[in-house]
């Protein structure tokens, strides 16, 4: 099945982690574009 | 890739999916000489937003924090085309599949298209809808795999997905 969201839809903010600890939003990142790499060590 | 990337002014967030924390995917970061950052969604959130039930995964968000294109499963952008495509959004801000055309024509309206006409029955139409949809942009995979499931359903449906087939017909372009 696709995606929940499609293209065009805004994408909810989430707030994740960083490997250092920090937090990271995805509004952080708000004015300029991004690609979202999801993956797994396993 | 990443500096091509951010000299576009664009950029990358990888997010490991890893619910036993980071020092799993720690090290492969590093091994990366990795700039760019890397969180750790332990709960799987991201999962729950995209709705991708595996990985890898690949999400291009737009400036206003839209999404502008998903690949589910199978992500790899060291793969030519999905590189050219990642490059094209960088620098351009226009996904793949959108370059002339209008909203009807877009692979996202062609999907749930089809799937109006499979679940009333009519495969051969769902079929030509998904074609349609597939040549407009080749990288929707769902819509490919709904294709292959429906013309080759023992590669899916008859003991475990045949994941060497599929990767086949990728690199076979069906």
């Amino acid at each position: 099945m696709s995606g929940v969201l499609n293209s065009g839809d805004l994408v909810p903010d989430f707030t994740l982690k960083s490997l250092d600890g920090s937090d990271v939003s995805l509004s952080d990142y708000r004015g300029g574009r991004l690609l979202i790499f999801c993956w797994g060590s396993w | 890739m990443y500096s091509e990337l951010r000299s576009h002014g664009a950029d990358l967030l990888s997010v490991a999916v890893d619910l036993q924390g980071p020092d799993l995917p720690r090290p492969y970061h590093e091994a990366a000489g990795a700039e760019f950052t890397t969180v750790v969604d332990e709960t799987n959130a991201l999962g729950g937003i995209f709705g991708y039930r595996a990985i890898p995964n690949g999400f291009m968000i737009d400036e206003e924090g839209r999404l502008r294109w998903q690949h589910h499963s199978g992500f790899n952008v060291k793969d030519g085309d999905t590189a050219a495509a990642v490059m094209h959004f960088a620098a351009t801000g226009e996904a793949p599949g959108e370059a002339g055309k209008t909203d009807a024509d877009t692979p996202h309206d062609h999907f749930p298209r089809g799937l109006e006409l499979y679940r009333a029955g009519d495969i051969e139409g769902a079929k030509g809808v998904w074609r349609e949809g597939s040549a407009i942009d080749p990288t929707h995979w769902n819509m490919r795999k709904q294709l292959w499931a429906i013309e080759h359903p023992e590669r899916f449906y008859d003991g475990a997905v045949d994941y060497g087939w599929q990767k086949e017909q990728v690199e076979a372009g069906t």
